[in-house]
């Protein structure tokens, strides 16, 4: 029954969604929703790997970047079109992911190691970037303008056809998380989080569901990457691969709840137009940055669950436990 | 690029006086982590913060940086201590993670806050010393970071004589050890966490003070700082303060070899990759002790 409320929730919240674009073509309003599901998709990838099997990281702006740059690399120098770009950066950044994880996996390297082994990773990548001729050093990658086409991934009429692809990809990434939440796989995940100890103890491969779960963290994020490089048609390693997007990333999951599926979502309606806001009126990054920090602080301190989290503590699970 | 006796030379004096301000950022960051078992985020930040204070005394009062380092010093020990106090102290229980995450919404706050104040303009101290350079033949010695390297040995052998010599220092390596047992033997381990906070912050702080007079001063230098602390205490053995001060100056040289042979980009690029080789080979760092969590 709590489950039906829950899918008409969404139905609703979904459909509504839909309807914006016809109510409105306000660039601001489709802008600042473009950008809530785009933290939402994001936060929800990196849920996966941080949530379900408790590995935070804090370089998941690498893979953010890999996805962007493939993308944007192969169709400004060879024109293959952004969607096969998207599908190649997505299969980089899992594989980035992997040689990544499986040595620091293999190790056992865990807690704040693996926090800063990522992190490591990512800013090293975003000196490369800055360094490398391919990636056209701080310049950045730009894409040169053509007529709007879905092909192309490319529109200057009006925000709506992004709006809807970013859209689809959020209720995508929702399926994924719900499936994956709901499988053995993901079962094994949460075992893993919990106790990994345990988790090996009952013959759970655990290097192998960490490794796989990295996997599609990455390749997500970087699918979120493609659609950055053709949001903006202009990418440069500051604004794809640095700490601050690393922690944006991780920012709605934190405030909604970490290991749930609503949670990144609520998160990043909650703080996404808030910063926006606070950019538009004051035009600056700089306040939006002490919003994240002051969010950061305070869910850290008094909502170490997220809202999400703790909902399902105080009403929902006592709920269970009395059936 | 070939090297003579006398580049490779002044190179290594070069790196070997960055590397001692990295020991003395390191130390502070290692204290911190030996006792309260945490990576500091805005160690850098609060670095940042001690040379805009050295620059606007100098600015505005006229006071020379070498006179503001005991004011920096009792400054940022008390503002470690009570950032302790404040925002560690009623998460101590909770996983290391969120501890970590707290001080890096500190860090967004704080250099975001001096952006504001200061705009991110460059600033910088001038004093009549500034561009004394002294030469031994084909040697060439900068005054302001020879000075700035004598101090900040000076300080770590201060603070080196107060870890082994004095019952708080004993405090202090005793709850870095096992802090469950410290508390039953009678100290007071909340106590010990804001010290070292407050003493890592003051290192971090007199570094910072240090190197005003030759440093570029804008919001983002702690990062740099920071990210090489990190580099260095892992190195050095997360905890063992010794460690990090060898690493410090091994790291320094490193960086700057790595400048003059490949590229000034690249300076800390290298220093990241030994980095993430020795956090998958060896995470318990060079210098034995603490293990992986």
């Amino acid at each position: 029954m709590r489950l039906d409320i829950k899918a008409y929730v969404y139905i609703l919240f979904f459909t509504t969604l839909f309807i914006v674009p016809v109510l409105t073509n306000s660039h601001l309003i489709l802008n600042i929703l473009i950008m809530v599901f785009f933290y939402a998709y994001l936060s929800l990838a990196w849920n996966i790997l941080a949530g379900f099997a408790g590995q935070y990281s804090l370089g998941h702006a690498a893979y953010l970047g890999i996805g962007a740059y493939t993308t944007a690399l192969l169709y400004v120098r060879t024109g293959m079109i952004p969607w096969l770009g998207l599908l190649v950066g997505a299969a980089l950044a899992a594989l980035f992911a992997l040689g990544i994880s499986y040595p620091t996996f293999r190790f056992g390297i865990k807690g704040y190691y693996y926090i800063l082994t990522t992190l490591a990773v990512a800013e090293i990548l975003r000196r490369i970037f800055l360094y490398w001729d391919l990636t056209g050093r701080a310049d950045g990658v730009r894409y040169p303008l053509k007529p709007d086409s879905f092909l192309l991934f490319q529109f200057h009429m009006d925000r709506t056809p992004y709006y809807y692809i970013m859209l689809v990809f959020l209720i995508l990434i929702l399926f994924i998380s719900y499936i994956i939440r709901n499988s053995q796989f993901g079962l094994h995940l949460l075992a893993i989080r919990d106790d990994e100890d345990a988790a090996q103890s009952i013959r759970i491969n655990t290097l192998k569901c960490k490794l796989i779960a990295a996997a599609i963290s990455a390749a997500l994020t970087a699918v979120a990457g493609a659609f950055y490089a053709q949001y903006t048609l202009f990418i440069e390693p500051d604004t794809t691969m640095s700490l601050f997007i690393s922690i944006d990333i991780l920012l709605p999951s934190l405030m909604g709840g970490t290991g749930t599926i609503a949670g990144p979502l609520i998160g990043s309606f909650l703080l996404t137009p808030l910063a926006w806001i606070f950019r538009i009126a004051y035009g600056a990054e700089v306040l939006h940055m002490i919003i994240r920090g002051v969010a950061l602080m305070i869910i850290v301190a008094l909502i170490p669950k997220g809202i999400a989290g703790t909902v399902i503590d105080y009403y929902i699970r006592p709920r269970h436990i009395k059936r | 690029m070939s090297f003579s006796p006398s580049i490779f030379l002044n190179l290594l004096i070069a790196g070997i006086f960055l590397g001692g301000i990295y020991s003395l950022v390191s130390i502070g960051l290692t204290l911190i982590f030996g006792t309260l078992k945490l990576v500091n985020f805005a160690h850098g930040a609060l670095m940042m913060v001690s040379m805009y204070l050295t620059f606007w005394l100098w600015a505005l009062l006229g006071i020379d940086p070498l006179i503001s380092l005991p004011i920096s010093f009792g400054l940022f020990f008390s503002i470690g201590y009570a950032l302790q106090k404040i925002l560690i102290m009623p998460i101590i229980q909770r996983p290391v993670s969120a501890q970590m995450l707290m001080t890096l919404g500190l860090l967004l706050v704080i250099q975001n806050a001096v952006i504001m104040l200061w705009s991110a303009t460059p600033r910088q101290v001038v004093t009549d010393f500034a561009n004394l350079i002294f030469r031994y033949g084909e040697l060439y010695i900068n005054f302001p970071r020879f000075a700035a390297f004598v101090v900040a040995m000076t300080l770590s052998g201060i603070l080196h004589l107060f870890l082994t010599r004095t019952d708080l220092g004993t405090a202090i390596r005793a709850t870095a050890q096992d802090s469950e047992t410290a508390k039953v033997l009678g100290i007071d381990v909340n106590k010990v966490y804001a010290l070292s906070f407050g003493l890592g912050t003051a290192c971090a702080a007199v570094a910072g003070n240090l190197i005003s007079t030759f440093y570029p001063i804008d919001p983002f230098v702690g990062d740099t700082f920071l990210l090489m602390a990190f580099i260095a205490i892992v190195l050095g053995s997360m905890g063992n303060y010794i460690g990090a001060f060898i690493a410090g100056l091994i790291l320094g040289v490193v960086e700057i070899f790595t400048a003059f042979v490949l590229s000034s980009l690249l300076r800390q690029a290298v220093p990241l990759i030994i980095f993430l080789l020795l956090l998958l080979l060896k995470p318990e760092g060079l210098f034995g002790g603490r293990l992986r969590e």
